[in-house]
């Protein structure tokens, strides 16, 4: 366009009134100072640049949101084309970054991914790096062991088990991975000492009855503990160990119950509710499932162990659904 | 046509900035836009600033960020414009050079620094060199930003760690982390715990300058790692560290909470011995925890100490704070080794309002502690003690006026900053807060809260009485109001309801005190607050009268209420006072099992003796103990032989070792061994605890072995180890000792008149102890005669050492006196060095008596250690005078004060505490610096000190109207010292002026003081 298109018509009409425009310039300038002096003027701003912020960052959740269904679906090829976009956008670099869940777990789904089109190298180079980002968060170890075993890497598999142990120890399926693979390697006392720390690993459950929490922390060993538990009010009668109407997440076993009432002041007789005591001994097997306990009882068998076999028989008890043992986020679980 | 020339020109503008107005009819573009700049620029530091930092914050999402916001940030922003002038006109004022030793002067080259600020987490995991400036000393160091969350890389004053190299250390740390965060409350509460004997890292306020601008003020505090442990005179062990808060995000999926999983917890100080126990005593104390029984407390007191305990929550309590140790982070727990237990150390506690809403619930391992009913008594007990001595808030209140008053430009500067920077707060707040808990605590003192049901006489004239004790303080029940006649009680203690004839009884005299019964409160943690909850107590009694209680904290006397007949008393979740084993009322101790050994016995398994018991062994006595059986006892032991019965401990096979004989705790003070010969032990891991030796003395005194003969111990390190004790050793025996014959670890007491043949390592290995080692023989060491390691100051006199490798090894700031020993025939008579960096130093001996080099004695010579000489045939008298008062030159971060502080004469003085010393230069001219002292008493001044060969100096003391002048003799080699000494009269102020003129040819004189120190009359 030339001095007679609309530039150059704007053009002449700046020269034309270049002086009201200048003023206006500057009227404007000095509006826009004073305006932000405005505590609200300010607050409006902040919160509009907030929201801007959310959106860019909302939208990137959506984009992984629909990397996530291409990789449950199974479409490959378009996941792994967004994925790697969405990982060279936001990086993770660093766990301390936000959104550093969502990195993450773009990691884990590219890492996914190219196992799933066969790219071993680059498969185990992004589940690497994964574990590097967030060194503590023992699902990544485990989608690491579980992507080396699949490529033989038996190693590292085998390491990636026991870091996730280390940092979780009552993690299921990997004592059930590192105690088959023990096992199949014919190593039955490394698979029998596997499940043997596995009873043996600090875990507990709450024991709940109805709304409240009778035992904040019960050891879960496959031990007898005896436990002294205060209610806000005793309004059952429980005289058995069938009768006591507790919850334990995993499965127990509960004998010589006791209710212990408070007293009416100044009399002999018991208070018919309020506060009270309950007393007795609980004890609180670890999850294991079939196939495990088989595992582990053919591994004592090959040892000869017989009386270590009872040993751990007593503190077993298998279950038909043993999830992926104790010790999770209670609001991943909800 | 075209115009004529002229009338094309344009006309020419008048220039807009006129000389005396503007001339707005002829503005132009240009010069709106000059005119504008300005207004772009403040547009640019109002908005552009504020955005910039805004969108920083938003790369984290954490607690700190996300209640950042961009209207806060502005608001800062346009404070920061108003305050601009004050703020610059400070930092102009603000000397890096200035001399208080808290000012922390740093150098770091400047595009390394550019870039360290330029964004929050730049070389964020590296450590970028940089010189730290301490007086006349240069300290190569690194620096590498620290912190778990954004509040510490966001600010402009970004938090940091300062690391020198080993053996260089500053002020006695090699590590040391600066945070940005609250300093001066958090400083105030670090050193308020350690004024309450808690574990905790040193911590000061010190301003930072980089590259002499001013940085920022900072929390400076040591880390807790095994240096920590070494300073606060703790074995060095395991310290636990449990935090999953802000790194919660690495340990994303697991249930969090630390009391509940040991797994989550790390290590930041290591035992790494190979007889350290096999399950750590964390967990140990985790099991415990979450166990309700009743049978837990008992074990708990292996655990941890009670009393330390009730010293922490009292402190938690004064700070305003329970609550920031919570089940997520901020938990330091160190474990001894030598007694299995372990220790809080506190860290990251906030000052807060104690009668505010609490921000968090109390952690778990909190509520399961004061399951036990006696904790919370004990921490009452503690806050009422401290009131009443004053000592609740410790030296706070000079610390605060300290600060006050040497930071004051600091602090000034600090407060005009805004934005994203941690707020500093105000030391005046910080003291009203702590005033304001303190009175809270007053009140909490005086709330002693009793009410009583009364029922109706049965046949027999028994009423039940049923007591509720509800208030923060516990009651005594001390009695009845006065009664027609005596009225006798009966508890319930079995606490069934009912009166049982098993239950515990007495008769009152009206008027009189029945035994003072103790009821204390139960305690919980209903809406995340510790408090007092209703326990309740049930009596019966036969006679008309009320009971009468007072406040068991302050004695005052308590009014009872009234609870209606009826209402469902109340039970809380701890446990009854009356249903711990011996604390129903009128318990009898029983009395202290006493197990007594005679004759030959075989022992096949170990022998435990429990506190309060005794184990007395006869005469004669033959024990033979199976491969790893020991004795330990926790109780008084006695085994006194006789030259002619001797009692003989030993292996039942002489190739398998027994365990450990050892004595552990308070409980085992007052045990003594005569005539007792230990042969073929091994040492042993018991309950937990390591006992490295094969006669082992752990946190007992008054411990004595006369006598006894030690020998061929097996596979232990030592054959008599002390730790944390005071035990004597006299006319003893020890041979062919495995390793060490005698270790004492944090010990002292008395080594005298023994014998030491053949000991695989040392005769006598000293850490961080001080025993006197008198008139002692020691033959062919493997190692050395004595080891004098880890900051040990002992007496050593009159030992004859022989045929050693080394005769004395000084190391590690351990500053011995060694008088009047003879040494034959060892490698190397005298070796002092540095072998532990942690101390900073090498050895300070004092050899007096006898000379080194005429005697022909090796002495290895060390550049980090010194040797204060006082040669002649005999040791001085003085050497046998008391030590009244001593002065050392520590240099630390405390201000100086007032009463510290020298007078410097001389313009070209120079006078500086230069490590442990303190150093007067002169330059090309005399210097002088002088202080007064309050002579303690009569007797005599002693000078440690070194002078430059062909340096003069004179020491002047004036007390009174007499002075004396004392001329001080060049030191022979460097790192030579001499002692100088003077008389004192009786009381009264003296001064003391040291002079120091250069050394000919040279224009520069130095002399070094190592300590001052005050005698008293001889003996």
């Amino acid at each position: 366009m030339g001095e007679g298109g609309a530039i150059g018509r704007w053009a002449r009409a700046l020269r034309g009134h270049e002086r009201g425009f200048a003023r206006a310039y500057l009227l404007g300038l000095a509006l826009l100072v004073a305006a932000w002096l405005v505590p609200a003027v300010r607050a409006a701003t902040s919160t509009q640049l907030k929201r801007a912020s959310y959106r860019a960052e909302q939208r990137w959740l959506e984009r992984v949101a629909t990397a996530r269904d291409w990789v449950e679906e199974g479409n490959w090829p378009a996941a792994e084309r967004a994925l790697l976009r969405l990982d060279a956008e936001l990086p993770a670099h660093h766990v301390k970054h936000g959104l550093s869940l969502e990195r993450g777990q773009v990691l884990a789904d590219l890492a996914r991914t190219h196992a799933a089109l066969g790219r071993k190298r680059r498969s185990l180079e992004t589940v690497r790096r994964l574990v590097a980002f967030e060194p503590r968060n023992y699902g990544h170890h485990v989608l690491h062991g579980s992507l080396a075993d699949r490529f033989a890497e038996t190693g590292e598999a085998v390491r990636a088990w026991q870091r996730v142990l280390e940092i979780h120890p009552n993690h299921l399926p990997t004592v059930r991975a590192l105690v088959t693979h023990h096992a199949d390697a014919g190593d039955a006392e490394s698979a029998v000492g596997v499940f043997e720390t596995y009873l043996d690993a600090f875990g507990t459950t709450p024991v709940r009855r109805g709304p409240d929490t009778l035992v904040q922390a019960l050891p879960v060993d496959g031990r007898w503990h005896a436990f002294d538990a205060w209610v806000p009010d005793v309004d059952e009668r429980g005289d058995g160990a069938t009768a006591l109407p507790v919850a334990v997440e995993t499965l127990s076993e509960v004998a010589d119950l006791q209710v212990v009432p408070s007293w009416q002041a100044g009399r002999s007789q018991p208070a018919v509710d309020g506060p009270g005591r309950w007393r007795g001994r609980i004890r609180a097997f670890k999850p294991v499932d079939a196939a495990l306990w088989a595992t582990v009882e053919r591994s004592c068998r090959n040892l000869l162990a017989f009386e270590r076999l009872a040993a751990l028989a007593e503190r077993t008890r298998v279950s038909e659904d043993p999830g992926e043992g104790l010790g999770r986020d209670p609001e991943l679980q909800s | 046509m075209s115009p004529e020339p002229s009338a094309r020109l344009p006309r020419p503008r008048p220039p807009f900035f006129g000389l005396r107005r503007l001339r707005w009819r002829d503005l132009r573009w240009l010069d709106a836009l000059v005119f504008s700049m300005p207004l772009w620029l403040v547009l640019l530091f109002l908005v552009a600033a504020p955005m910039a930092r805004y969108l920083d914050a938003r790369v984290f999402s954490d607690w700190w960020t996300r209640s950042e916001s961009l209207a806060r940030l502005a608001d800062a922003q346009l404070h920061t414009l108003a305050r601009l002038p004050e703020a610059l006109s400070l930092s102009l004022r603000l000397d890096a050079e200035h001399p208080d030793p808290r000012w922390i002067r740093l150098h770091v080259d400047r595009d390394v620094w550019n870039e360290w600020q330029s964004e929050p987490l730049a070389l964020h995991g590296d450590w970028v060199e940089a010189t730290l400036l301490e007086g006349p000393r240069l300290h190569e160091v690194k620096l590498r930003k620290r912190g778990d969350t954004s509040v510490h890389w966001l600010t402009p004053k970004k938090s940091f760690t300062l690391k020198t190299g080993r053996g260089d250390l500053v002020r006695g740390h090699r590590r040391l982390s600066f945070s940005a965060k609250t300093p001066v409350e958090q400083v105030v509460v670090g050193q308020l715990a350690r004024d309450w004997g808690l574990l905790a890292p040193e911590t000061f306020l010190a301003p930072v300058f980089v590259n002499d601008r001013f940085y920022g003020v900072f929390r400076a505090s040591e880390l807790v790692d095994e240096s920590l442990l070494r300073r606060a005179g703790r074995m060095p062990g395991d310290v636990f560290r449990g935090d999953t808060a802000e790194r919660g995000e690495n340990y994303r999926g697991l249930a969090r909470n630390l009391w509940h999983s040991p797994a989550l917890w790390e290590r930041v100080a290591r035992n790494d011995r190979p007889t350290r126990p096999a399950v750590s005593g964390l967990e140990r104390l985790l099991g415990n925890l979450v166990r309700t029984d009743l049978s837990a407390l008992d074990e708990r007191e292996h655990l941890v100490d009670r009393g330390e305990l009730a010293r922490l929550l009292a402190f938690l309590l004064v700070v305003g704070d329970p609550y920031h140790m919570t089940n997520l982070h901020n938990q330091f727990w160190y474990e001894d080794p030598s007694s299995g237990r372990l220790h809080p150390i506190v860290w990251d506690i906030r000052l807060l309002a104690l009668d505010a809403a609490p921000p968090h619930p109390l952690n778990s391992g909190f509520l399961s502690l004061l399951r036990d009913p006696r904790l919370f008594d004990e921490v009452m007990t503690e806050l009422a003690r401290r009131h009443a001595d004053g000592s609740l808030l410790g030296g706070s209140e000079e610390r605060l006026a300290a600060i006050e008053q040497g930071l004051e430009g600091p602090l000034r500067f600090e407060a005009l900053r805004r934005g994203v920077i941690p707020d500093l707060t105000d030391p005046s707040q910080v003291g009203a807060r702590l005033q304001a808990n303190a009175a809270t605590v007053a009140d909490w003192i005086d709330d002693a809260q009793v009410s009583v049901a009364a029922g109706d006489a049965d046949a027999a004239g028994w009423r039940i009485l049923d007591v509720t004790v509800a208030g923060h303080a516990a009651v005594e029940w001390v009695g009845f109001e006065a009664a027609d006649g005596p009225v006798a009680w009966v508890a319930d203690a079995d606490r069934n309801g009912r009166r049982d004839p098993s239950d515990p009884r007495g008769v009152a005299s009206p008027g009189s005190e029945t035994a003072r019964l103790r009821l204390v409160p139960a305690v919980s943690a209903a809406d995340w607050r510790l408090a007092p909850a209703p326990q309740h107590y049930r009596f019966f009694v036969r006679g008309e009268a009320a009971p009468r209680f007072v406040n068991a904290l302050t004695g005052a006397p308590v009014a009872a209420g009234r609870t209606p007949p009826g209402t469902s008393l109340a039970t809380a979740p701890g446990h009854h006072l009356w249903a711990l084993p011996g604390h129903s009322p009128g318990a009898v101790a029983p009395p202290a099992p006493v197990t007594r050994l005679a004759g030959a016995l075989e022992l096949r398994e170990s022998l435990r003796i429990p506190e309060g018991g005794r184990l007395e062994i006869a005469p004669g006595s033959v024990l033979r103990l199976g491969a790893d059986v020991s004795i330990l006892s926790r109780g008084r032991v006695v085994a006194q032989g006789t030259p002619e019965a001797p009692i003989r401990i030993e292996a039942l096979d002489p190739k398998r070792p027994w365990g450990a004989f050892a004595l552990l705790g308070e409980g085992a003070s007052g045990s003594r061994f005569r005539h007792v010969e230990f042969r073929w032990g091994g040492g042993a891991e018991l309950d937990s605890v390591e006992f490295k030796g094969m006669v082992d003395v752990h946190h007992a005194h008054d411990v004595v072995f006369d006598a006894c003969r030690f020998r061929d111990n097996l596979r232990s390190d030592d054959a008599l180890n002390a730790v944390h004790a005071q035990v004597d050793v006299r006319h003893s025996e020890f041979l062919n000792a495995n390793a060490d014959a005698i270790d004492f670890d944090y010990s002292r007491g008395e080594i005298r008149g023994n014998r030491f043949v053949a000991a695989g390592n040392d005769a006598i290995d000293l850490m961080t102890s001080s025993p006197r080692i008198v008139d002692n023989e020691i033959e062919g060491s493997g190692d050395k005669g004595v080891s004098i390691g880890e900051a040990s100051a002992p007496w050593i006199e009159g030992n004859a050492i022989r045929g050693c490798v080394i005769g004395f090894e000084v190391k590690d700031r351990s500053a011995p006196w060694l008088v009047a020993n003879r040494l034959e025939g060892n490698g190397v008579d005298l070796l002092q060095q540095v072998k532990n960096w942690r101390y900073g130093g090498g050895g300070r001996a004092k050899w007096i008596g006898p000379g080194l080099a005429p005697a022909g004695l090796e002495v290895a010579p060390d550049a980090s250690s010194r040797l204060t000489l006082e040669e002649g045939a005999a040791a001085p008298a003085w050497v046998q005078r008391p030590l009244l008062a001593e002065m050392s030159f520590e240099s630390r971060f405390e201000p100086l004060t007032p009463d510290q502080s020298w007078e410097v004469r001389g313009a070209r003085t120079r006078l500086d505490r230069a490590g442990d010393e303190l150093v007067l230069r002169a330059r090309k001219g005399r210097a002088g610096a002088r202080r007064r002292f309050s002579a303690p008493g009569p007797g005599l001044g002693l000078l440690e000190y070194s002078l430059a060969a062909g340096g003069r100096a004179e020491l002047h003391w004036r007390q009174g109207e007499r002075e004396h002048v004392v001329p001080l003799t060049p030191t022979k080699a460097p790192g030579q010292y001499a002692f100088a000494t003077w008389p004192l009269a009786a009381g009264g102020e003296g001064r003391l002026t040291l002079l120091a003129e250069p050394a000919e040819g040279t224009g520069r004189g130095e002399l070094r003081i190592q300590a001052l120190r005050f005698l008293g009359e001889a003996p």
